[in-house]
């Protein structure tokens, strides 16, 4: 395919788009798409115009979405009115409702609606973790312990260092774990997620990456070790969507995300991996061109903006092409309910309840 | 060993270093001419709020240059703690509040003290343009990290020794651009190396000591960071606080000239200063109390709580018997003027805009 402009890309039809699949195939693909509970542990659905949105959303077909609730300041003020204006939003509309627990996407999928679970991208506690129980209390089900900078709980992936868990960090893991709130660690340093995974007793998870291997200069992806950690403690790993940070190639896309998939689940197994999209439904290279101006620097996550936009996988809109594109590479029905849903169930379960 | 009690009966002049006639009319002398600074003051109390005029006025010290503490590195809980400092400051006719060397010289000669303001530890969480704030507010100095991991770097107890982080790095370059003065006390090893090697001010440490004197102490600066801060031009400041200057049952007065001893040896009398860190309160006990509540982690600092007070040096009462343990130990009046005030002043006038 040659590469066409963003705008050109959205005005194709879904055919176009979409991964071509003989049409026993694609009736196998959307009938199971249909039918399985499928999650996306990692998106920002709720941000920009909601209402916009909602067709795009049913489109998806997806059950459940765990929403990143994201004040990159860091401020605990900030992100626990996000959290009330999200609670708000998913509480009012029919077509909507918000999770707290394993069953509740369960109740979203038999009564038709999809639920939204809401995590902390990244953790805003400071030095006060008793902030960890508020944000419980306030609906919070999953916290990322650091984004790419250092906190006071570890060095983040694109920090100058690779230090571990703080003493602090270590005590924020324990008192998560008590609590049932799940650990992710998508942005975190090496050596943080090695002491994470170590120390947590439950199940932890990097819910949207990739395998470091396939794409070595990227930080935000996570090493066979981690990767490998993570599965030997139950946990999860879910891939994105996310522009630029899969492969370093001029046209990117689904195709990116299911070597990825691939890769992760030769090396872990198929119970380890899930999916966490992490897009969003406007320009994500354009905003991550302004990002890089202001809130983080692209170059110290060795991130370079190549592609314009992620082809069959731009917006949660085109999840259905995550199930035809693990059709098309030959898994089986119940891998495929794992890995779009399944797993991620599971975990929750464990974790949260 | 008597205990602080019993200690605190006998009259302040039995307590003070025995010294001849003439060597005490010198002492004296010099006490009441020279303009000292005590570059760490909590004369306000430290963690409990404390304020009694009478007692900061029998110290006779000429400038405090006093720590508005926040564990929790608030932002708010810091600023709201200095307005109550400069309100109590602005109502007492004997006290003044200054932001430079001039209005310090100023108080003196009116017979007034000086009072200046820092932040321990720094409260800026993630949000740089804090620091414009806090020196609108009248804060001339910050350390930028307490005993463990915060955005800016690694403390002296943390689990690892990174150096700054890339946040760490802005923030140096915007104080040196505003002229406050940073204060590398708390901080790790690497943190503190960065600081000074990035700093194109000479920065503090404003209340510590030699490591090479007490090895397991974290609290205390190895001889390359001493070297380091004087190279730079910049000051250590010596500290009275029990347990950190050695670990003997008996502790006082001699283990901070001990200190001041070897470094004018290590980095010569113009880069030496005094830095109390004591208050009008048992420091040992609350100490005790800190452990037991879990809000400073001795243990981590290699500290012991062996001594209960500082002979000779236990509040900032006792600041003249300084003067009289440098004449003891043999200093010219010009090292003295040096060590107990005038280092710190030529650091001031170089470093406040």
């Amino acid at each position: 395919m040659a590469i066409i402009p963003r705008e050109e890309y959205l005005k194709l039809s879904e055919d176009k788009r979409f991964i071509t699949l003989s049409e026993k195939d694609a009736a196998r693909a959307e009938a199971l798409h249909k039918d399985s509970l499928a999650i996306d542990l990692h998106t920002h659905i709720l941000r920009g115009e909601f209402e916009e949105n909602v067709p795009r959303l049913k489109r998806a077909q997806v059950n459940g979405f765990i929403e990143a609730v994201a004040r990159i300041n860091e401020d605990f003020s900030e992100s626990m009115d996000l959290l009330g204006e999200y609670l708000e939003i998913v509480e009012r509309h029919p077509d909507f409702m918000p999770a707290f627990c394993a069953q509740d996407f369960v109740t979203a999928k038999e009564t038709g609606k999809q639920a939204v679970m809401f995590q902390l991208e990244p953790q805003t506690f400071g030095r006060k973790l008793e902030r960890i129980e508020i944000a419980y209390g306030l609906g919070i089900r999953m916290a990322l312990l650091t984004f790419n900078t250092r906190t006071y709980i570890g060095d983040g992936c694109g920090e100058r260092t690779n230090g571990g868990l703080s003493y602090l960090g270590l005590e924020a893991v324990e008192r998560m774990n008590d609590l049932g709130m799940l650990i992710d660690l998508s942005h975190c340093g090496e050596q943080v997620s090695l002491d994470a995974i170590e120390l947590s007793k439950d199940p932890v998870m990097c819910n949207h990456v990739g395998a470091r291997t396939l794409y070595p200069q990227c930080k935000r992806l996570k090493s066979d070790e981690v990767l490998k950690a993570l599965a030997d403690k139950g946990g999860l790993a879910g891939v994105s969507a996310i522009p630029n940070q899969l492969s370093g190639n001029e046209e990117q896309g689904i195709e990116d995300m299911l070597n990825h998939i691939d890769y992760i689940v030769k090396l872990i197994g198929i119970d380890n991996v899930a999916i966490g999209l992490d897009n969003v439904f406007h320009d994500q290279v354009a905003y991550h061109k302004q990002a890089d101006q202001s809130i983080f620097k692209l170059a110290y996550i060795g991130q370079e903006l190549n592609a314009p936009y992620m082809w069959g996988i731009e917006s949660p809109e085109e999840w259905p092409n995550i199930t035809r594109g693990l059709v098309s590479r030959g898994y089986s029905d119940e891998d495929i309910r794992k890995i779009i849903g399944g797993n991620a169930l599971r975990v929750i379960q464990q974790v949260v309840g | 060993m008597i205990s602080r009690e019993e200690y605190l009966k006998i009259p302040l002049e039995e307590r003070f270093i025995k010294l001849s006639p003439e060597e005490n009319e010198r002492a004296n002398r010099l006490f009441d001419e020279l303009l000292t600074v005590d570059m760490h003051t909590h004369i306000f109390g430290s963690v409990e709020f404390y304020y009694n005029y009478d007692l900061i006025r029998q110290s006779g010290i000429k400038c405090c240059f006093e720590a508005v503490p926040s564990v929790t590195e608030d932002f708010e809980e810091s600023m709201a703690l200095l307005g109550r400092y400069k309100s109590l400051v602005a109502h007492e006719p004997g006290l003044v509040s200054a932001t430079r060397v001039d209005e310090v010289r100023a108080a003196a000669e009116a017979g007034k003290q000086a009072v200046m303001y820092q932040l321990e530890p720094q409260t800026i969480g993630r949000k740089p343009e804090r620091l414009e704030i806090a020196y609108g507010f009248g804060v001339r100095m910050m350390l930028l990290t307490f005993n463990f991991k915060n955005y800016l770097g690694d403390g002296c107890g943390e689990t690892t020794d990174g150096g700054l982080s890339y946040l760490g790095f802005e923030v140096v370059e915007r104080m040196n651009e505003l002229g406050m003065l940073i204060d590398l006390s708390h901080c790790g090893i690497q943190t503190s190396l960065d600081a000074i090697k990035t700093s194109k001010d000479p920065v503090a440490i404003n209340h510590t000591g030699a490591q090479a004197l007490y090895p397991q102490c974290k609290r205390l600066k190895p001889d390359n960071v001493l070297k380091a801060v004087a190279d730079n031009g910049g000051v250590v400041g010596v500290s009275a606080v029990p347990n950190q200057l050695s670990p003997n049952e008996d502790q006082g007065i001699e283990d901070m000239l001990n200190h001041i001893d070897y470094l004018v040896k290590l980095i010569s009398a113009d880069h030496v200063a005094i830095g109390l860190d004591n208050h009008f309160q048992d420091q040992a006990a609350r100490h005790r109390r800190q452990t037991k509540a879990r809000t400073v982690a001795f243990q981590r600092l290699g500290i012991e709580l062996v001594a209960n007070f500082m002979y000779g040096i236990e509040s900032p009462l006792e600041w003249r018997n300084i003067v009289r343990g440098l004449v003891a130990r043999g200093y010219s009046d010009d090292q003295i003027g040096k060590i107990v005030g005038a280092n710190a002043l030529r650091v001031m006038e170089q470093v406040l805009k």
